[in-house]
């Protein structure tokens, strides 16, 4: 078994940063650190450091994420005033030198490194998945969405009408979040070489908490609506699609760290 | 130690007033003039504090053993402020970063509170800056969808309380 380390994950995993103040505390801590954080700690526990692979290229993405949320977090909180925005280049260098301090750990002591031909991923990209994806992606839905008129204006009369409408209807169709982009294409062209230099010898999974790469929880309305429900099922079929043409499995990194503490006993 | 520490002081504001420069060579130049600031005080802190104890020169050799790193530094760093061109701002990043790494590992760091504290940081703004970082982060990795399905609902969003 061996996992592979996605963008998404590695991010969540490093922002953690705690700050106390007169009684109060201040944390940023993202939504999906701790599954994240636990699946680094549960390989290192176990010594199994040497199945963990993190890419350069999903080191560098991660880091280039981290560097535009900062910039552009900097450029939203602009105030001409100098003083605040003196404290907001210091609060802005703390936090970002804190994040790359775990991202680092990570790197350097909780995973090892594959050597990926960029040629030879570019053509898997190019040539197999990109193509692959497209037709995939083409029959699918982002979230089920019920036509219900205009005049019913009640939201709970909605909220029903849209249940009923939803068990009643004979097939939900394929829930996915759509054509991933041209990073995600380069991740999964990465993890099909990785499956296939193991001559597919290993399971390879992908830990990620992109939908893009793990069964999608069905959704009913978008999740810009205030009313948007789950049903509690997930659609693993583009995610088993991939599965079966380029050998690895996108999964969250909650179920990993369960398929890790079996099979690492 | 003293002058470079009021320098860098200065060349801190005077690097956020220069509105010829963009957000990253801002960025980039103001957090190595930072590094340096901090582990400048609180090298000259410990040392004081050694000379006071008579200690062996163990902080003294700390001290010895992080000054190439800012040597590397500072010639590009002197470089842009006297106006040269053509500075690699991404060679100031990483050794901006190395030097930051170094002078943790030996001890030569200060505190996030007294940094906040000594730079003015309000509350507010803490909770501001928090707030739009987990926004912008999450658009940046597309996964802003995954928020409403995420099993961690504990922690959904930045806790300020």
């Amino acid at each position: 078994m061996k996992i592979v380390i996605e963008t998404s994950m590695l991010v969540s995993a490093s922002i953690f940063w705690e700050y106390e103040d007169k009684g109060k505390r201040y944390s940023l801590k993202h939504k999906f650190y701790n599954k994240c954080m636990n699946l680094f700690s549960c390989a290192k526990n176990k010594c199994m450091e040497e199945h963990v692979i993190l890419t350069k290229t999903v080191e560098n993405e991660a880091k280039n994420a981290l560097n535009k949320a900062v910039k552009k977090t900097i450029r939203d909180s602009y105030v001409p005033n100098i003083i605040a925005r003196y404290g907001l280049m210091v609060l802005q260098h703390l936090v970002a030198n804190t994040s790359l301090d775990t991202l680092e750990y990570y790197v350097e002591e909780c995973s090892t490194r594959l050597p990926i031909n960029t040629k030879q991923r570019n053509t898997v990209k190019q040539n197999e998945i990109e193509p692959f994806m497209i037709r995939v992606t083409a029959g699918t839905l982002r979230y089920i969405q019920p036509e219900i008129p205009g005049l019913v204006k009640d939201p709970e009369l909605r909220d029903e009408l849209t249940r009923i409408i939803v068990k009643s209807l004979p097939s939900k169709g394929t829930i996915y979040k759509g054509m991933p982009g041209d990073k995600d294409l380069t991740i999964m062209a990465e993890a099909t070489m990785i499956y296939r230099k193991f001559h597919a010898q290993e399971t390879i999974y992908v830990a990620s908490v992109d939908n893009h790469f793990k069964p999608n929880p069905v959704q009913i309305g978008s999740y810009l609506s205030p009313s948007v429900t789950y049903t509690g099922e997930l659609d693993s079929t583009v995610r088993d699609e991939l599965a079966n043409k380029f050998g690895f499995i996108g999964e969250d990194p909650k179920e990993i760290i369960k398929l890790m503490e079996n099979e690492w006993k | 130690m003293d002058n470079i520490i009021k320098w860098s002081e200065e060349d801190q504001v005077r690097i956020l007033n220069d509105a010829s420069l963009s957000l990253d060579e801002q960025m980039s130049v103001f957090g190595a003039i930072r590094n340096i600031n901090v582990s400048m005080k609180s090298m000259r802190e410990r040392l004081e504090l050694a000379a006071e104890k008579r200690e062996n020169p163990t902080t003294a050799e700390l001290a010895l053993e992080l000054m190439p790193s800012f040597q590397t530094l500072a010639p590009d760093i002197d470089a842009f402020l006297q106006g040269e061109k053509g500075i690699d701002f991404g060679y100031v990043s990483k050794f901006s970063r190395i030097l930051y790494k170094k002078a943790n590992s030996l001890g030569f760091s200060k505190d996030v509170v007294a940094q906040l504290k000594e730079a003015k940081v309000t509350q507010s703004q803490v909770k501001d800056f928090l707030e739009n970082l987990k926004k912008n982060l999450a658009v940046e990795l597309d996964i802003e969808e995954e928020v409403s399905s995420t099993d961690e609902n504990s922690n959904r969003n930045v806790n300020a309380s």
